[in-house]
């Protein structure tokens, strides 16, 4: 797990790798929140994981509603983005609206192929 | 055995020209559901079953499209010409792709790609993450069916399922679950999110989501339980039946207010479709007034357009009611049956001199059965005359945007029944007939305003059943034919000697012949002088004729008189000297005798005088050199060709006769006069009698004789 900061400060990039599962959502959800306080816009970058479950969507949807409550921004990165909505599909969790919190309209659960 | 890559092909070629009739079909109707049913379910279906065998590119080329479609299925995007356009453009990709594998070749997967960008583009912005999410669907749905046991039918279950939020410590993996809820069936799954707190709140060992689950499957309700049976009193389950195959509709409802306002005439289609657009959808607003959280919504669609998709896959397995036969078997077995009405016709000769009562019922009965079974094997080959005209209404449409002309085509009679190979055989020369209407007979929308008429001009095409005939007309609203030029034409050509004298008719006929061409310039379409004397070639090859009435300014009509088969025809049967003969009954109009004294009368010339009407004759005793004498009293058989009458003597007439058509082998397969041979029930062979080609040839003996 990292989190960089970019020049401008504006925006950060948290890369998530391994195993994004419930062993690990303690230390998931301490990471969001600590990077989300700094930056205006945070960028997940999800190339390096290996596993997902339930409890990583969870907090994701989580993370990005409280972000967009306080008018930042919440956005995924990364070139396997595909093998990620794949498990978030079958969970059942794609949308083609977001839900009443998603103020930037970028909910997490839209788009993709 | 037929290899399944073929059984899909030919499918496949039959769902493109269903796909083809159905979308010209809504290009006259945009907002026609039922049609855009047709076109979506015949693209889904050539998509599932391509993947099946193994024809991938089709498979996802189609998927594009079908995606594009979908939009359209769910009112995302409304039908324009530019989507039929692109639309028939996919369907020819999709058949050269099919033609490119059986051929071992590369269809051109550019032009593919080209057609699946124009269609992209047409998709309104607010809807592109929206084929997006149709993709979605169509991906989840792929799941198979495995187990099959449990009840016959398939029922769609509604199933929420929300476990406690401590789900989690007990080891339980919900994701696993709906896992393997999918593997009973069809399935879509909605999570719910609305109670995922904010960061500060959140618990990390909690399961805050919970799940809309629409399944459709074989199984009964006890197996889904039994998917849930460890967590069973660790959550909220609730499973309920939302749709089966064997319960009645509920579809056809009380009409929309709506639809009753457009019938009355009160408000148009138009004023309807745009107020709806200004109205927001009832999830709209129930989501707006924080009535339902979005989530809620989104799982009821879902529900909805699951429940559609099963029922759209169920009522097209429903209307399968038919099955595919190899025509080399229909046509084994119209062989067997033309035996069998040969030799039943032997059993009821034959028992006609026993003078055995026990043996004539038998043959009256066996006679009785034949006729059945023959009928029956008949109408086994019959097709709709419609499939044809379907493949009509693209050209029409495809030719005349090319020529800049208006032209709508209207058909009549497409359900009217004929032979298949007749059908075959029929499709050339009616696409140079329409050629012909499309390219010289229909004016340009700006010849047509100044001669008075509409811009549009129309192509008629109709079939109707006419005795052992059928009866195709092709009536276009053009500048009809021009006798004059015509003639004109006909004399530069040497056809005609200038002082020759000829009704309007048989200056039409001209046009028949090879190398005759009127139009000025030679177009890609037609105007090389090959044509219409293949055309009527063709025609001929069937045993039809053709006749061409036209008024100039007005149109011009081409008929088309076709037997309904070519394998067994009612036929008049006769003799000369020990020979047997057969007329196809259908042209023969009626017999009479003819006397020494009437022949002496004439002076040599073969005339008869029939009620006051003067007939030419021919003696077939003399044309196919029949030794013996002619008996004192001859018969005549009057034959109507082409609106003349003419006469044809032989010995004896017999009676009618159902014969079997047989091909005369390969030696004898061109003698001039004689179109087959068909065997007799005391096993005589007798000649099936070429009527038309009979009278040309007399017709180029006598213009030899006099000039």
């Amino acid at each position: 797990m990292d989190f960089k900061v970019e020049s401008s400060g504006q925006v950060g990039v948290l890369t998530l790798d391994g195993d994004l599962t419930i062993s690990r959502a303690d230390e998931l959800r301490t990471a969001l929140m600590k990077s989300l306080d700094s930056v205006d816009h945070l960028v997940i970058n999800l190339d390096g994981f290996t596993e997902l479950d339930l409890s990583c969507f969870q907090l994701l949807c989580s993370a990005h509603r409280t972000i967009a409550r306080q008018n930042k921004r919440l956005t995924l990165a990364g070139e396997h983005l595909d093998d990620f909505r794949r498990i978030v599909r079958a969970a059942g969790f794609m949308r083609s609206t977001g839900c009443i919190m998603d103020m930037n309209k970028d909910c997490l659960w839209i788009g993709g192929k | 055995m037929m290899d399944h890559r073929e059984v899909f092909r030919e499918e496949a070629y039959e769902l493109l020209a269903e796909l083809e009739t159905s979308l010209l079909e809504l290009e006259e109707a945009p907002d026609n559901m039922e049609i855009i049913g047709r076109v979506f379910r015949a693209m889904h279906t050539i998509k599932g079953s391509g993947a099946m065998f193994g024809f991938d590119n089709i498979a996802k080329f189609t998927h594009e499209v079908e995606t594009i479609f979908d939009l359209v299925r769910n009112g995302r995007m409304s039908v324009t010409k530019e989507l039929i356009n692109q639309t028939l453009a996919s369907r020819d990709q999709i058949k050269a792709m099919l033609d490119a594998s059986s051929s071992g070749g590369q269809a051109d997967l550019q032009r593919g790609e080209e057609i699946i960008s124009s269609l992209r583009r047409l998709v309104p912005g607010d809807c592109a993450s929206g084929g997006q999410e149709a993709e979605k669907q169509a991906v989840i749905k792929k799941e198979e069916v495995t187990g099959e046991a449990g009840v016959d039918e398939a029922v769609t279950y509604r199933i929420r399922f929300k476990p406690e939020q401590a789900i989690f410590s007990h080891g339980t993996n919900p994701l696993l679950l709906l896992n393997e809820l999918r593997e009973l069936g069809d399935c879509s799954i909605t999570a719910q999110m609305d109670a995922i707190p904010m960061l500060q709140d959140y618990n990390p060992e909690l399961c805050y989501a919970y799940w809309d689950i629409v399944l459709t499957t074989k199984r009964d309700m006890n197996s889904i339980r039994d998917v849930f049976i460890f967590v069973e009193d660790d959550c909220e389950l609730k499973i309920e039946v939302i749709d089966k195959d064997s319960e009645p509709r509920e579809e056809t409802g009380v009409k929309k207010l709506g639809e009753i306002l457009v019938e009355r005439g009160d408000v148009s289609q138009a004023d309807i479709s745009r107020m709806l657009t200004l109205q927001k959808k009832i999830g709209e607003l129930l989501v707006d007034t924080g009535v339902v959280n979005r989530g809620r919504v989104e799982a009821a669609l879902m529900e909805q357009q699951h429940v559609r998709e099963v029922r759209e896959k169920r009522q097209s397995s429903e209307t399968a009611t038919s099955i595919r036969v190899p025509s080399e078997r229909l046509d084994s077995l119209v062989n067997l049956v033309g035996e069998l009405v040969t030799v039943q016709a032997h059993l009821t000769q034959t028992a006609s001199g026993k003078n055995d009562p026990g043996l004539t019922a038998i043959a009256e009965e066996v006679e009785r059965l034949t006729e059945a079974l023959r009928d029956n094997t008949m109408s086994l080959r019959m097709l709709q005359i419609g499939t044809t005209f379907s493949k009509f209404r693209r050209l029409v449409r495809d030719l005349s945007s090319e020529l800049g002309k208006e032209i709508e085509m209207i058909t009549e009679g497409a359900e009217t029944e004929l032979d298949k190979t007749v059908i075959e055989k029929l499709n050339d020369p009616l696409v140079h007939l329409i050629r012909n209407c499309i390219d010289h007979g229909i004016e340009n929308p700006e010849e047509r305003e100044t001669a008075g008429k509409q811009r549009c001009g129309t192509i008629h095409l109709s079939a109707v059943h006419s005795g052992a005939s059928v009866l195709i007309n092709i009536r276009d609203d053009g500048k009809g034919l021009d006798a004059g030029a015509l003639r004109q034409k006909g004399i530069e050509k040497g056809l005609i000697s200038p002082d020759q004298e000829m009704t309007e008719r048989e200056i039409f006929s001209l046009i028949l012949l090879p190398g005759f061409s009127t139009a000025k310039k030679v177009s890609n379409i037609s105007g090389r002088g090959v044509g219409m004397d293949v055309v009527k070639r063709a025609i001929d090859g069937l045993r039809g004729t053709i006749a061409i009435t036209s008024q100039k300014g007005i149109g011009t009509t081409i008929s088309l008189k076709l037997p309904l088969t070519l394998a067994i025809i009612e036929g008049l049967l006769v003799t000369i000297g020990d020979e047997y003969f057969v007329f196809p009954l259908s042209s023969v109009e009626e017999c009479v005798e003819l006397t020494q004294e009437d022949v002496s009368k004439a002076h040599g010339r073969h005339l008869a005088n029939l009620r006051g009407q003067i007939i030419p004759y021919i003696r077939l005793r003399e044309q196919f050199a029949v030794s013996g004498r002619a008996p004192f009293i001859e018969q005549i058989v009057i034959i109507g060709l082409d609106g003349q009458r003419v006469g044809f003597v032989v010995d004896n007439v017999i009676g009618e006769h159902q014969t079997v058509i047989k091909n005369l082998g390969r030696i004898y397969k061109d003698i001039d006069g004689i179109s087959g041979a068909t065997i007799l029930g005391d096993g005589d062979v007798a000649l099936i009698l070429d009527i038309p080609r009979l009278v040309r040839m007399k017709e180029e003996e006598e213009a030899l004789t006099t000039s």
